[in-house]
């Protein structure tokens, strides 16, 4: 290692040994809980435009000449922490910051690395802290982070119900969600109306609108990289919520004061429950629920090394009076390892489970049932170092090596049924990644981070792999255990630029190329948990995306105000969708019923945010047009994605009226989402049937809704602490479109209708919370 | 697979029981297309005269009384060398007088209207015994969005699929005499297999003294695939599963319609 680092210091420095430079490092918590605190600041008072941000374990480190500073620890919502320091040989200094008392009052204390989002040079990123969410209203008391990233620029929802996000023109299934480094292939809960993300297990949330750094790979659209709570090391917490629809609670503790703490937080709806008070036999013999439990535990064995252990299981439940039943879930689990080599090497290796599987069950009779079940599930190890070389360069560099295996269907029957039981080969790819990457400061002008992914995929044997020509098998390969049937190596540069004009205004650039290796396969753009994946094959080759951004941020009254102006292009190629009436349910020759073609997405963002004060919250405008283009589809020719709105506008406000009280609200609006609507219509086989010219050549009727929400806080002392949330969903009764369909009018069968159907009109809801 | 059905059926159960739904009607306004020339072909395999009937699509918002197309050639002609101009019983309606369908036979179509030449062929599979048509009384309503009548029934269907071949049916319900619904299998999961299947249909409102009617048919797998790719036709949203789109034709010439050589065989069920 030694060498190593020996070799890039001479490579990347040449004035490293010019001067006698010592180095601080150390970890930032907060001093009541003891989380650590990712993105604080670390700022050198004698040196402007010097400092550093903390990793995602806390973990900072900067180095300096001889001399002595005044060392000042900043973070959102936190007291401030000013600190003299001779520096005259390397330094641990470890900070615990206090939630700042003061947030009320007008003017607060301002850190001078407020103005972060000037002076980093990340661009198309939305970070979230759920401090600052938490009062927003939402639907049926659940605070959902991905519905809360759907009122930022960019980030867009196809409506109530059809799950997950869409980031800069990019599907659903093309962004990487991680939860402590694990991925979550499925984010939604009952068909989409909710995400898997309990906020409660939440600390820290980051998007990356496809501007992601070297070391995340393996989708093309965004990356969601999602921290989870460790937990008080201090003191023993019970906290929970009682809700209209489901209930949460949450204990956290000490594992040994300072040392360890563990966090398990639970969160389960009943729905059903209302169903079983149904005197109907066939409602109250349905099953619908969906259940999280979150867990994390965390110890530091000495100042170099700490193992933390997470891990997540959510499952949703359904049945329809003992004939169907459908669950589905995800599972992640995460091992991790830092490791301070010294005061400028920090590692963390990580051992990271995740599968996601459905089972589908049919039955008739008793002798006569069948259930078809998929899973996807993979082992990833990464390495991964970060060198703080000097204060002008640090270096991010490691590898991941990821096994997946894909478990596609099996059909399992009961002994009379009328069905053959299927059981499809497995398939195994092996996904490795090597990355590198520096952030590079050359002047106070400029911040640069440069970095380079090797991508590499192997599809594995044993199976029989398929060549297909117009959808038909024309040849079989088969290949045994261990032997490889094809392999793509795809280079991934990635640059970040940042021109820092002044301490207020700053303009940046940005280029990435992403690849992606699973794909999944739906019907349309809303998931279904049935949802089926495939790696890439002879066939199916791997999807890219190469996105150019620029962006303009300025920061308005000492960083109150902070407004930022971004546009993108993003070419995407080998995107795939289905045939018509194509056969995805356990189908051997699935690539078969596959269509290939690409994609362009390009749109100017817009976002004011106020950040601090009683009063903050959020304006954001997006103007897009996403579109693809496949082969078998619309002749050909261009067309809009589903998800392709023109216009998207959320506003956002949260006001704390005084100690007691704090209100909210939001209102969105977006155009319709690209539908294929007929343009006419004609008469087979007895029935009226509809003649479709273009591929979502029409819109969906334009979306708005305004929500407003209050908290009250009942009860604030050290022992306990309780609060009731109302919130109004959809104040103005908007009847937003769910679906539009064609009918034949009741009154004049001679004529045909367009029939609406709409959800929600005003959803109240309250929600009881407490910790002790 | 029915599962998707089920997924859509349950999807909207949740919509509907927790979340309250209403619907509207609404003004959408829609393009107009160019008028289509639509065929829809039979040959029956049991000494019935073929049929094909020749329309025209319309704009969203005129009649459904659609223009028929009346003065085509028509001619239909098989693979032993048999051939027969059909003759207009009424209008938009061509009938053959002596060419039927035998199993296993090939038929072709050519079709001169208006200018355009349109043509199809469609092979007679060989019949598939229609074993039985069964139906049972469920307890309770249909479900959420279906006919709010007391009882409801499952029909199911039986055949004996033959094995190691393709096989493709078509059933066709009705209820007093009129066509209520469509169904199109394979045999991609029970080749070889006594079927029973299910015939899902959620909006279905049978009541006691209707006579209900289902007709299996065999047919070949370019009419299967028209039939399977109707899929959703008639309007979108987040449930659906997939974007409307045509289904996939098997006329040459025409972007509409299907011509369809198959086996027929009926069965009747009275409500008790």
């Amino acid at each position: 290692m030694n060498r190593i680092s020996f070799f890039i210091m001479l490579l990347f420095s040449s004035t490293v040994f010019a001067q006698e430079k010592y180095t601080i490092s150390g970890t930032i918590s907060d001093a009541e809980t003891g989380e650590t605190m990712i993105g604080a600041t670390v700022i050198i008072k004698e040196l402007p435009g010097t400092g550093t941000v903390c990793n995602a374990y806390g973990y900072y480190s900067i180095t300096l000449p001889r001399d002595q500073y005044t060392v000042v620890i900043g973070y959102i919502g936190y007291e401030q922490i000013s600190k003299k320091v001779e520096l005259y040989e390397n330094k641990m200094l470890d900070f615990k910051l206090k939630t700042d008392s003061k947030t009320l009052e007008e003017i607060i204390i301002r850190t001078e690395m407020k103005n972060e989002n000037i002076v980093s040079e990340e661009i198309g990123v939305e970070k979230i802290n759920l401090k600052e969410i938490e009062k927003i209203p939402v639907l049926f008391g659940e605070r959902d982070v991905i519905k809360i990233l759907t009122l930022t620029p960019g980030v867009k929802t196809t409506g109530e119900g059809s799950g997950g996000m869409f980031v800069r023109g990019g599907n659903n299934s093309q962004n990487l969600v991680l939860l402590d480094e694990a991925i979550v292939y499925n984010t939604s809960h009952l068909f989409g109306f909710f995400s898997t993300f309990n906020s409660d297990a939440i600390k820290d949330l980051k998007l990356y609108k496809g501007t992601a750094p070297a070391e995340y790979g393996g989708r093309i659209s965004s990356v969601l990289d999602i921290k989870m709570n460790e937990g008080n090391n201090q003191k023993y917490h019970v906290g929970g919520s009682i809700g209209l629809i489901s209930s949460k609670l949450n204990v956290e503790g000490p594992i040994v004061k300072d040392k360890g703490s563990f966090l398990i937080t639970g969160r389960r709806t009943y729905a059903d429950l209302f169903l079983k008070l149904s005197p109907d036999e066939n409602i109250n013999k349905n099953q619908l629920y969906f259940y999280d439990l979150n867990a994390k535990a965390n110890y530091k064995i000495n100042d170099k090394n700490r193992v933390f252990l997470s891990g997540y299981s959510g499952r949703d439940v359904m049945s329809f009076q003992d004939r169907f039943s459908l669950d589905w879930g995800n599972v992640t689990g995460t091992i991790r390892w830092n490791h301070i080599w010294n005061s400028k090497l920090f590692s963390n290796t990580s051992l990271i489970y995740s599968d996601y599987d459905y089972t589908v069950a049919i039955t008739r009779d008793d002798d006569d049932s069948f259930s078809l079940n998929s899973i996807i599930k993979n082992w990833n190890l990464k390495h991964e170092f970060q060198y703080f070389l000097n204060n002008k360069n640090t270096l991010t560099f490691g590898f991941n090596s990821q096994f997946n295996t894909i478990t596609p269907g099996q059909l399992k029957v009961s002994e009379n049924s009328d069905i053959n039981p299927i059981e499809l080969q497995d398939n195994f790819a092996l996904e490795n990644g090597l990355y590198f990457s520096n952030n590079w400061k050359p002047n106070k002008h400029w911040k640069i981070n440069y970095g380079v992914r090797l991508s590499s995929f192997n599809l594995l044997g044993p199976g029989d792999f398929y060549s297909y020509s117009n959808g038909e098998v024309t040849d079989t390969t088969s290949y045994n255990k261990g032997e490889i049937g094809q392999t793509y190596v795809i280079l991934e540069p990635r640059l970040n630029v940042a021109y820092i004009l002044n301490e207020s205004t700053s303009f940046k650039v940005s280029y990435t190329r992403n690849t992606q290796n699973l794909h999944l396969i739906q019907n349309s753009n809303s998931s279904t948990p049935t949802d089926i994946w495939i790696a890439s094959s002879k066939n199916v080759k791997p999807e890219i995306s190469d996105q150019i951004s620029f962006g303009y941020f300025k920061n308005f009254k000492n960083d109150e105000y902070q407004f930022s102006g971004e546009i993108y292009y993003r070419w995407m190629q080998n995107q795939l969708d289905l045939k018509n009436g194509a056969e995805i349910r356990a189908n051997e020759q699935i690539e078969g019923e596959l269509l290939f073609g690409s994609g362009r997405a390009y749109g100017l963002e817009f976002m004011l945010k106020k950040k601090y004060g009683r009063f903050n919250g959020w304006a954001s405008y997006t103007l897009s047009r996403t579109e693809r283009q496949i082969e078998g589809i619309n002749e050909g020719n261009w067309y809009p994605a589903r998800q392709d709105a023109t216009h998207d506008i959320s506003l956002v406000g949260i006001y704390d009226l005084n100690k007691k009280w704090s209100i909210s609200a939001t209102w969105v609006y977006n155009t319709g989402n690209a539908v294929t609507f007929p343009s006419g219509k004609y008469e087979i086989a007895n029935n009226v049937e509809f003649y479709y010219t273009e591929r979502n050549g029409y819109r969906m009727p334009a979306y708005h809704r305004l929500d407003l929400g209050a908290t009250k806080y009942l009860k604030k002392t050290d022992k306990f602490e309780s609060s009731l949330t109302f919130s109004l969903y959809n104040t103005y009764g908007r009847k937003n479109a769910y679906t539009i369909d064609f009918e034949e009018d009741q009154n004049d069968p001679t004529r045909t209708v367009a029939v609406k159907t709409y959800l929600f009109t005003y959803i109240p809801s309250i929600t009881y919370s407490f910790k002790f | 697979m029915d599962q998707i059905s089920y997924i859509r059926f349950l999807s909207s159960l949740f919509v509907i029981i927790i979340m309250a739904s209403c619907t509207e009607i609404i003004d959408i306004d829609l393009n107009s297309s160019e008028t289509q020339i639509v065929v829809e072909g039979n040959v029956f395999s049991n000494s019935e005269p073929s049929v094909i009937r020749i329309s025209k699509s319309a704009n969203f918002d005129e009649s459904n009384n659609f223009p028929k197309v009346q003065d085509a050639i028509v001619e239909l002609s098989d693979n032993l060398g048999n051939s027969e101009i059909l003759v207009e019983t009424s209008p938009g309606v061509y009938s053959t007088n002596t060419l039927t369908g035998i199993q296993g036979g090939d038929y072709y179509l050519m079709v001169q209207v208006e200018g355009q030449a349109l043509s199809s062929s469609s092979q007679l599979p060989f019949q598939v015994a229609f074993d039985s048509l069964i139906v049972t009384e469920t307890s309770g309503s249909g479900g959420p969005g279906g006919p709010d009548n007391s009882s409801n029934y499952e029909i199911r269907v039986e055949y004996t699929d033959p094995a190691d071949e393709k096989n493709y049916y078509r059933f066709v319900e009705f209820i007093n005499g009129e066509n209520k619904s469509k169904y199109a299998f394979d045999d991609r999961l029970n080749d070889g297999l006594e079927v029973n299947r299910t015939l899902l249909y959620f909006d279905r409102n049978l009541e006691i003294g209707d006579t209900l009617q289902v007709e299996m048919q065999c047919i070949d797998k370019a009419v299967y695939e028209y039939f399977n790719s109707f899929g959703n036709s008639h309007g979108v949203g987040p449930s659906d599963s997939a974007t409307p789109a045509n289904p996939i034709t098997n006329i040459e010439g025409a972007e509409l319609g299907y011509f369809s050589a198959h086996t027929s065989e009926i069965k009747q069920v009275i409500i008790r």
